[in-house]
């Protein structure tokens, strides 16, 4: 029983811990793909402007091949940053992941918390641990699956009319 | 409007949807999104699904609640793919599904299929 109350008691203790460091990782990801997100945004709307440019006649004295070649690098740098853009969205799939944990990590101690209260009258047969497990293993599951229909090159999944 | 409780998916809307020459109102849930819509002309809400305080689907249903979003298109933009989820959003009232992550000529295509340029 002494075991049991430790157990309990770190238990506890350790999972504000763990739901504070797993939002950190959260808010920090989230930060620092905003900033990437928000400078690539300055180079696509800058490309657009050249791409904008080089639609018009060449400037006296610029050779049509050179006018042709700026046109033609700015559209491929500006499609490689949409790629990157794309790429970029990865980050909504870890804030789920993460999200997950935190509930979790939660929903645990809330239960612990519920079965402590039970004081001397609390049994094994209160925590149902193949259940618990179960649950989180198919969190995961329909998480991983998200993130593995993402992974193949846009399916014909990707839109749907009502 | 788009709504969305990740930052950096907004980003990601706003560039494609502004380079399409759309303004865009941002919202992190759908009980902001609520406090936002209160009287604005919006022509289309984008919205994703799992998000906390208020999930994209009860928010597509409060907003067919209300006289004058009633009609307002909304796209459910999600990493989702139970189709138990697909069959409630258009239950609820969504015009259509776009899956994350997306390609903005995908998202663009929608919207050009439900409001007019």
């Amino acid at each position: 029983m002494a075991y049991t109350v430790e157990l309990e008691k770190l238990l506890l203790l350790a999972e504000p811990q763990f739901v504070e460091h797993v939002s950190a990782a959260k808010e920090i990801t989230e930060q620092e793909v905003s900033t990437l997100i928000r400078r690539f945004s300055v180079i696509h709307d800058e490309l657009n402007v050249i791409v904008k440019l080089t639609n018009q006649n060449p400037p006296d004295g610029q050779e049509p091949e050179t006018h042709e070649h700026l046109k033609v690098s700015a559209e491929k740098i500006r499609n490689e940053v949409d790629v990157v853009l794309e790429a970029l969205q990865f980050q909504d799939r870890v804030s789920q992941i993460l999200a997950l944990v935190q509930d979790n990590f939660t929903a645990l101690r809330e239960s612990v918390e519920r079965i402590q209260q039970q004081g001397h009258e609390r049994h094994q047969k209160m925590l149902n641990v193949e259940e618990t497990i179960a649950t989180m293993q198919s969190q995961y599951e329909t998480v991983k699956h998200r993130h593995n229909r993402a992974m193949p090159k846009h399916s014909t999944d990707d839109f749907t009319l009502f | 409007m788009i709504v969305d409780d990740s930052a950096s998916m907004r980003q990601v809307v706003g560039i494609a949807l502004r380079d399409a020459g759309y303004d865009l109102i941002e919202a992190g849930d759908g009980k902001e999104a609520l406090s936002k819509l209160d009287g604005v002309k919006i022509h289309l809400i984008i919205s994703d699904i799992n998000m906390p305080i208020m999930d994209g689907i009860t928010f597509v249903k409060e907003v067919k609640q209300l006289p004058k979003y009633r009609f307002t298109p909304i796209i459910m933009l999600t990493t989702e793919v139970n189709p138990a989820k697909k069959d409630a959003a258009k239950e609820a009232g969504a015009k259509a599904w776009v899956t994350k992550p997306f390609q903005p000529k995908t998202l663009l295509e929608a919207i050009s299929k439900l409001i007019l340029p």
